[in-house]
């Protein structure tokens, strides 16, 4: 299998002012989110970045995405390294995650369109695969209906379809069922099985155990920034779930720490 | 136009355009305002120094040419002329400083005669001169001033510039015999208000835009999703500037044609000389275009300049917060201008929003120089230029996207 995604010892760290000090109970200014995680994906793939809130998920994918720079390592991004060629990066990644929105006055059609442009894709190119995608998710009747009036299942849709208006190899969707209802969340997750089937790598981050099983072939579990474990879902979990398994190494972790 | 530039544009132009309540605040309001509040200001200046209409002018007059006298004669100009003696002229000047009587002209003996073989190209003594005293603080006077210096000044036109008018003398070395005492206060405030508000208007209706657009934009999450693209931050920068100025743009025309219908009501007495002051006869094509010129690049800089500052701040609110003092900032730049005067000081062109002043103030007093001003625009498309490169590598900042 072709290796589409190769994170090394990747680091982000933030400087924190006074305040956060405090509230997070670091003695240091700086603060490492996430630190000297390694992982690597490859072609026909899905997989999962599990771990609690603030282990540092999002923050590994951003700098994956090239949206915030790293403090140290590096990632290949189909043979790119988001260090010294960004663009090259951002031309064959589609991000989704929650804090990146659409905007509410504008329809999922203008959207497509708009962001076809930006990628610089050939106007018939983007006709024929906004039809497909809306056609796949049924979003057809809403087309032409402003974001701000859709439906939370239909705007996750919506914004799941732009964000792969130039067919990336890699998509990283950061938490992409949060808030859905069982149906919508559903249409989601069999489409990245389809995006998989397809040769994608797909790139997944959930607090969800179920979707993980199901869905991942191989999941790393990271805690307070450090990668702790990565394997298949089999070989994680062996002869226990992947719950029982998680709050196993969850707890020799933390407490570890303390 | 790069296809990236043109989508962002074309993205920002849509969406104003379909906010009726921010298509109101940005574009019609400020040019009402400009109407609105030169227009009240002239209103109040009339009523303060307004004359009769049916106020006969009185003008005292030494050695008075019979040219002259038949151009001053018409009934409709109602220009009482009363010949003096120059023995008389202390007298009259006093009178006219009191406010108690209106102009005095002082005429050099033989005048027709010397102006007659005077030949500017040959001559050594200076060309025979004319004094006209006038007192600016008494309205009357002001405006039997400007009547007779129009006439004179068109004579002085028909005789090719074969005697001089109100040139310096050795008792008057700065050429100015205006008599008034205390400066004709509105007068002043005028000339210090409408460039003044014209610019702090043009800022007001791009501050109802940009904050909303840059800083709405980072605060709703939407920044973020335009930036995992491959556009480049330089062309979504211009993108948005280019889009955001459109309406800017369509502001300042506002804010023009406001000004343009207010100058009629702001300048005392130019009624009574030319009829219904029309705006082509009071500028020239060329003023108006470089008062255009000036609104447009004011306007492309106070959207770079506001859009870097909607960049810096979390949301809207803090964007204004920000934006209120330098609307402050904005109004004492407008203002210096008008105290400053017709520098000529190459620096003072090149201070943004100030030069914009003191090009306004020079149109108004029709003293502008196209180089100047010229200097001016370029200045301020300079400055806007930088400031949208500056929001383009703040665009690059994780510490200002994602904090
Ligand atoms: N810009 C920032 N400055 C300072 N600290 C930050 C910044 N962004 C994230 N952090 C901190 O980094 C840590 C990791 O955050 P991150 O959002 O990556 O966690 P996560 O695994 O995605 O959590 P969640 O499940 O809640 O989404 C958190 O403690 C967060 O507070
Ligand atoms: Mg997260």
């Amino acid at each position: 299998m072709k290796e589409i995604l190769n994170v090394k010892n990747l680091t982000k760290k933030f400087k924190l002012t006074k305040k956060q000090q405090e509230s997070k109970n670091i003695k240091t200014p700086y603060f490492a989110a996430v630190d000297n995680v390694s992982f690597k994906s490859y072609e026909g793939e899905v997989f999962g970045l599990l771990g609690p809130n603030g282990a540092g998920k999002t923050t590994t994918m951003r700098m994956i995405a090239t949206l915030i720079n790293a403090s140290a390592g590096d990632a290949d991004v189909n043979g790119f390294s988001i260090i010294k060629h960004p663009l090259e990066v951002r031309r064959n990644i589609g991000f989704l995650t929650n804090e990146l929105k659409l905007d509410e006055f504008f329809t999922p059609n203008f959207h497509f369109d708009f962001f076809a442009e930006l990628r610089g894709i050939p106007k018939n190119v983007a006709s024929r695969r906004k039809a497909e995608l809306f056609d796949r998710f049924g979003l057809g009747k809403y087309a032409d209906v402003k974001i701000g009036k859709l439906s939370q299942g239909n705007k996750q849709k919506a914004s799941l379809a732009i964000s792969i208006v130039h067919d990336p190899a890699i998509v990283i969707f950061d938490e992409p069922t949060n808030g859905l209802d069982v149906v919508t969340a559903k249409v989601v997750t069999d489409f990245l099985v389809e995006l998989k089937r397809s040769g994608k790598s797909v790139i997944l981050s959930t607090h969800i155990f179920g979707l993980l099983e199901n869905l991942c072939d191989r999941v790393g579990i990271i805690i307070n920034g450090k990668m702790v474990a990565c394997d298949t879902v089999s070989a994680l979990a062996g002869e226990n779930s992947l719950e029982e398994m998680f709050f196993d190494i969850y707890h020799k972790t933390t407490s570890e720490d303390v | 136009m790069n296809n990236v530039v043109f989508a962002v544009m074309k993205k920002e132009i849509i969406r104003i355009f379909n906010d009726k309540k921010l298509l109101f605040a940005a574009v019609i309001l400020p040019g009402f305002l400009v109407f609105a509040a030169i227009s009240l200001t002239g209103l109040m200046s009339d009523m303060m120094t307004g004359v009769d209409e049916n106020h006969v002018y009185e003008v005292h007059a030494v050695n008075l040419p019979d040219t002259i006298a038949t151009l001053l004669a018409p009934q409709e100009l109602r220009l009482n002329v009363m010949p003096t003696t120059l023995a008389e002229t202390p007298r009259i000047r006093e009178e006219i400083a009191d406010q108690n009587t209106d102009i005095l002209l002082v005429f050099p003996p033989n005048f027709e005669a010397d102006v007659a073989i005077f030949d500017p190209s040959t001559a050594t003594e200076p060309a025979p001169n004319v004094e006209m005293w006038s007192n600016s603080a008494r309205a009357s006077s002001a405006e039997a001033a400007s009547i007779v210096a129009a006439l004179i000044n068109a004579y002085h036109h028909s005789l090719t510039h074969r005697f001089t008018f109100n040139a310096p003398t050795a008792e008057v070395t700065d050429g100015i015999f205006d008599l008034a005492t205390a400066a004709d206060l509105m007068a002043l405030l005028l000339g210090l208000m409408l460039p003044m508000m014209f610019i702090l208007f043009i800022f007001t209706g791009c501050q109802s835009l940009v904050p909303e657009s840059v800083a709405g934009e980072k605060e709703r999450g939407t920044l973020g999703t335009l930036l995992v693209t491959t556009a480049s931050r330089k062309q979504m920068a211009l993108g948005k500037t280019l889009g955001l100025a459109f309406f800017s743009l369509l502001s300042a025309v506002g804010s023009f044609v406001g000004l343009m219908f207010s100058v009629g009501q702001m300048m005392p007495g130019a009624d009574e000389l030319i009829g219904d002051v029309s705006i082509l006869e009071f500028f020239s094509v060329q003023d108006i275009l470089l008062l255009l010129l000036i609104s447009v690049s004011l306007s492309l800089l106070f959207v770079a300049l506001l859009s870097v500052i909607s960049t810096y701040s979390k949301s809207v609110k803090e964007a204004n917060a920000v934006a209120t003092p330098m609307a402050i900032v904005v109004l004492i730049g407008g203002m210096g201008g008008g105290l400053a005067g017709g520098t000529d000081m190459l620096l003072f062109h090149l201070i943004p929003i100030f030069n914009s002043s003191l090009g306004i103030t020079a149109i108004i007093n029709s003293e502008a120089s196209v180089l100047n001003i010229t200097v001016a625009i370029v200045s301020n498309l300079v400055f806007a230029m930088i400031l949208t490169g500056v929001m383009a590598s703040m665009f690059n900042s994780e510490k200002i996207v994602f904090d």
